[in-house]
């Protein structure tokens, strides 16, 4: 039933292009994120409204309207089975500013979709904060300010270049308060509310635990994991084993890391003197580490500093003291060799277990080394041997394991990635009555020479053995090594991989084209790393060193409010001034250019006076400042021409703004 | 007894600050300054406060610098719309010229003349409860902007206080100014629906001889000049193949007219006023002689615009206290 509806509103053509258009914009990235059918069925509704203006139609009923609504909420209930959470909020904003779009009967409407717009580019940054959200920011505020100016224009319904000139301005001025409020505004810690149990779904990286295939799922993703800065030089590449979770446990399939009491927690630096002796030359590093939402830092193997908020476990694993969930950076000493210090594991420590119902063969594998060696070290080297001459093969893919994994990969498949290699060599060592456990962590990191760092990704997630010797302690023992010993040198190339489950590895340039690739994704990084650290990451830490550069040391909440108030009425004042001061009224652009020159002669100390003509300044300037009067002399002369010549030349203007200019 | 429109009260804020508003004559230059310009922010400013917060809140609580960068850019940009609101009336610079007299019913139009140093856009004016004329203010030349009155009583029509006001850029912040307009202008009653005739106060010849023209006294015939009636071609000479004639008629200078307050009929004074009104502008067109008459003032007999004007605003002002 159609009802007149006398207070309908018709928007111009012109201005609803331009608000579908922002809308757009500004919901592009969750347009993008969210099943395809869903972005093509809003698009469609979207084309739907305009086309009913291009026609002349009004919105449709409520009823329809409503039913719509109901229809799209739920297609929304089924894609994503809930209504709360990050995802499903998300798209439900984007999809509600749509219906309004349809809807837009009112001018207010439009309004109320300006704001909404914005509402969506900050709900965008909970999902990535990424430098090219950031400069599409600017470009989507941009769009929706110079609509909202639009709206505001009675008399011009029609978005002109003037209204996004002055949004741009708008924007511009805003600009230092955002610095300064960015930089002063106070940070606190933590949320004020719970967040969404899915709020820090979507990151990626190594678990408390392992099982195969874990590691080789990480080896598809090309995300950094962390990036690392060096006091000195990097290390070499053999040394580039970064230390994660260390895991003892095992029931033969799962490894774990084992549970720690509280009282063996080392808190400080000092505390880890206990367990480990360094041996050689400190590495000192600022880690910059991605939010993987689990505990556990990472560091240059072996970690023996403990930066603030962390602990250490007596295994030498970093331990945050709340999930990370946010970037976060710290520093840590390692040493590349330590030296004895903790007391040998017990006659039943963990570290010696297997499980019961291990593969007898592995069992019977590992005693036969075990009696034909001289030495642990012999164990070893055999092991390392028999990966190496036997015909076990370095795979992404390999072939799914059963419920006896070890006995099968050692005895039937033969091909695994290194989780594998590290599980089978672990066993293999306590089943010959030595203590070893499985270390996973990344191996490797590419130098971006453009910001002296390396990153690690999760690309290059690894995992190796530690085995106990009396006298040097927790060795590490990569046995995959002995498969693939370029693992060491290389990263495993990605998108290669992932195919064919051969692991190929980059080489490092060998083409021009390659290596200019390679600059420009390294200097792309670097680009990033900075957003990160200086953007991203600016907290209540990086907020407190910031003052504390400023003179401003321990500031209290109050002191910060304090601070900001009274940087803020000088600004205020300052960008009243630029915005009120009285124009330059003259509308004739030679007589702006000639005052430009009379400013410019002020600086060199001669200052026009009054009633003076051009051609007394002149002859003013030859007297007192001889070296101005060629160039003074070539500005008043042009500017007379354009005074009082009856027909002046066309570019005479143009050579007095060239004169003006070139007149210092 | 209709009198001077009621002065109206004070809006709010001008009593609040015990502040007049400033008074703009006819002839007069009125800029205005921080001292009479008001701001507040509107209810979309207030919406677009709730918005802040909003995003400040999940700035806060997710920790989330980009959504901190958004909410601080866009309180820039508030801050930002402030100013440029307020610059938009400051600074200009107003001239007002006054309105010519009108008849009771009809608008009367004052002009304001604004005058900026730069464009200025999105401003609006208007008068208690009228509706707003928006207009702009070009750079080079001032804008005119025309208030058009409505007039409800014959006597003074004051302006009074006008508002001008604007929300642009972004419709955050209602920023306004008061202006007393000190002109005025005379209205005169509206005249009455039917008249009658007016009292003819005798005849003479006229002092110079001449008769003029009208429509009483056939005075001859002349030849036929385009635009001149159908009516009165002399269609029996036509026919007579004499040519189109003319029937020119005149004398009707001879009659006087003395318009009487005191000589009517009618029990209400405004009721008399209305009718020697329409007597005066019928006369007028026919271009007689008359005088009015009305207790306390008399207008001596004459003709012409001034006459008119002289007799609209006797009737206008009768009674009327300055």
């Amino acid at each position: 039933m159609a009802t007149a509806r006398p207070a309908d509103w018709q928007p111009p053509r012109g201005l609803l292009l331009a608000l579908a258009a922002s809308l757009i914009l500004a919901g592009l990235p969750q347009l993008l994120r969210q099943p395809a059918v869903l972005t093509l069925l809003w698009l469609v509704l979207l084309g739907w409204r305009l086309a009913l203006a291009w026609q002349g139609r009004p919105s449709p009923s409520t009823w329809l309207r409503l039913l719509l609504t109901a229809a799209g909420v739920g297609l929304i209930l089924v894609e994503y089975g809930a209504f709360f959470g990050r995802e499903p909020g998300s798209a439900l904003l984007v999809f509600l500013s749509i219906m309004k779009f349809v809807e837009l009967r009112r001018p207010r409407d439009a309004q109320l979709l300006i704001f909404l717009g914005y509402f969506m580019l900050g709900v965008a940054f909970l999902f990535s904060q990424s430098l090219w959200l950031g400069a599409w920011l600017v470009l989507a505020v941009w769009a929706l300010t110079s609509v909202w100016v639009t709206l505001s224009d009675p008399r011009r319904p029609l978005p002109t270049r003037r209204h996004a000139r002055l949004a741009g301005r708008l924007l511009l001025g805003a600009v230092p308060l955002l610095l300064l409020l960015f930089l002063l505004f106070p940070r606190i810690p933590g949320p004020l509310w719970s967040l969404p149990g899915d709020a820090h779904s979507g990151v990626t990286g190594l678990s408390d635990s392992m099982e195969p295939g874990r590691i080789s799922e990480l080896a598809g993703s090309e995300a950094v994991a962390f990036r690392v800065q060096f006091d000195g030089p990097p290390p070499p590449p053999a040394q580039r084993y970064w230390r994660g979770p260390v895991l003892a446990l095992t029931d033969g399939r799962r490894w774990e890391v084992r549970p720690v009491r509280a009282g063996q927690r080392l808190t400080s630096t000092a505390h880890a003197g206990r367990v480990l002796e360094p041996r050689g030359e400190p590495v000192r590093q600022t880690l910059t580490l991605e939010p993987h939402n689990q505990v556990h830092l990472l560091a240059l193997d072996r970690p023996a500093s403990v930066p603030d908020g962390a602990w250490l476990r007596p295994d030498l694993q970093l331990i945050s003291e709340a999930r990370v969930r946010l970037r976060q950076r710290y520093q840590v000493v390692s040493y590349p060799r330590v030296g004895v210090a903790a007391s040998a594991p017990g006659r039943r420590d963990i570290t010696r277990g297997y499980p019961a119902d291990l593969d007898p063969r592995v069992l019977a594998l590992a005693r036969g080394w075990r009696a034909a060696a001289d030495s642990p070290q012999a164990v070893i080297d055999q092991a390392l041997r028999h990966f190496n001459q036997e015909n076990f093969i370095y795979t992404l893919t390999p072939p799914r394991l059963g419920a006896n994994p070890v006995g099968e990969f050692l005895f039937e498949t033969r091909r695994g990635f290194c989780e594998h290699y590290a599980a089978a060599f672990t066993l293999l060592m306590r089943a010959a009555g030595l203590p070893a456990r499985v270390v996973t962590g990344y191996l490797g990191g590419e130098y971006n020479a453009a910001g002296d760092y390396l990153i690690v990704r999760q690309s290059d997630a690894h995992a190796w053995a530690e085995v106990w010797l009396a006298e040097e302690g927790w060795v590490r023992v990569d046995p995959t090594t002995a498969i693939a010993p370029e693992r060491i040198e290389s990263r495993i190339e990605v998108g290669a991989s992932r195919d064919s489950g051969a692991v190929r590895f980059w080489a490092d340039g060998t083409r021009g084209w390659q290596r200019a690739l390679q600059q420009m994704r390294q200097t792309w990084d670097a680009f990033n790393h900075r957003w990160n650290q200086w953007v991203l990451d600016y907290g209540p830490e990086r907020q407190r060193d910031f003052l504390s550069a400023l003179g401003l040391p321990d500031v209290s909440w109050r002191g910060l409010g304090l601070t900001l108030l009274l940087l803020l009425i000088p600004l205020l004042a300052l960008l009243a001034w630029w915005i009120l001061r009285p124009r330059e009224t003259a509308r004739d652009p030679a007589v702006r250019l000639y005052r430009t020159f009379c400013r410019r002669l002020h600086r060199h100390g001669i200052r026009p006076q009054p009633g003076e003509t051009p051609r007394q300044l002149l002859l003013r300037i030859r007297q007192t400042r001889p070296a101005l009067a060629p160039a003074a002399g070539r500005v008043i002369q042009r500017y007379q021409l354009l005074r009082y010549r009856r027909r002046p030349p066309r570019d005479a203007l143009e050579a007095l703004r060239r004169a003006v200019r070139a007149f210092r | 007894m209709p009198s001077t429109l009621p002065q109206p009260t004070l809006p709010t804020t001008q009593r609040l600050l015990g502040r007049q508003p400033p008074s703009l004559a006819v002839g007069d230059r009125l800029e205005l300054s921080r001292r009479n310009i008001f701001i507040l922010p509107t209810a979309t400013g207030l919406g677009f406060a709730l918005l802040l917060l909003l995003l400040l809140l999940g700035a806060i609580n997710y920790n989330n610098n980009l959504v901190f960068a958004l909410t601080f850019l866009l309180a820039g940009v508030g801050v930002m719309a402030m100013l440029q609101t307020w610059r938009n009336l400051a600074g200009l610079r107003l001239e007002l010229a006054t309105a010519a007299p009108v008849q009771c019913g009809q608008p009367a139009r004052f002009t304001l003349s604004v005058r900026a140093d730069g464009m200025r856009t999105g401003l609006a004016l208007d008068s208690d409860g009228g509706a707003p004329v928006w207009f702009d203010v070009p750079a080079e030349a001032p804008a005119r902007v025309h208030l058009d009155l409505p007039t409800r009583h014959r006597g003074w029509l004051r302006p009074g206080r006008i508002r001008l006001f604007t929300r642009y850029p972004l419709g955050l912040f209602h920023c306004w100014t008061h202006v007393s307009l000190s002109a005025r202008t005379w209205v005169w009653p509206a005249p009455a629906d039917t008249g009658g005739t007016p009292p003819q106060a005798g005849r003479r010849p006229s002092e110079d001889g001449t008769q003029g023209r009208g429509q009483d006294d056939f005075r001859g015939f002349r030849t036929y000049h385009p635009g001149d009636s159908l009516r009165l071609v002399d269609w029996k000479a036509y026919a007579r193949e004499q040519g189109l004639q003319v029937k020119e008629f005149g004398g009707d200078r001879s009659v006087e007219y003395w318009l009487d307050f005191s000589a009517l009929a009618e029990p209400d004074t405004e009721a008399r006023l209305r009718r020697l009104a329409r007597w005066v502008l019928e006369l007028e067109r026919d271009q007689q002689r008359y005088g009015l008459r009305l207790p306390g003032t008399e207008v001596p007999l004459g003709r012409g615009p001034d006459q008119r004007e002289r007799c609209l605003q006797a009737l206008a002002l009768f009674g009327v206290r300055d």
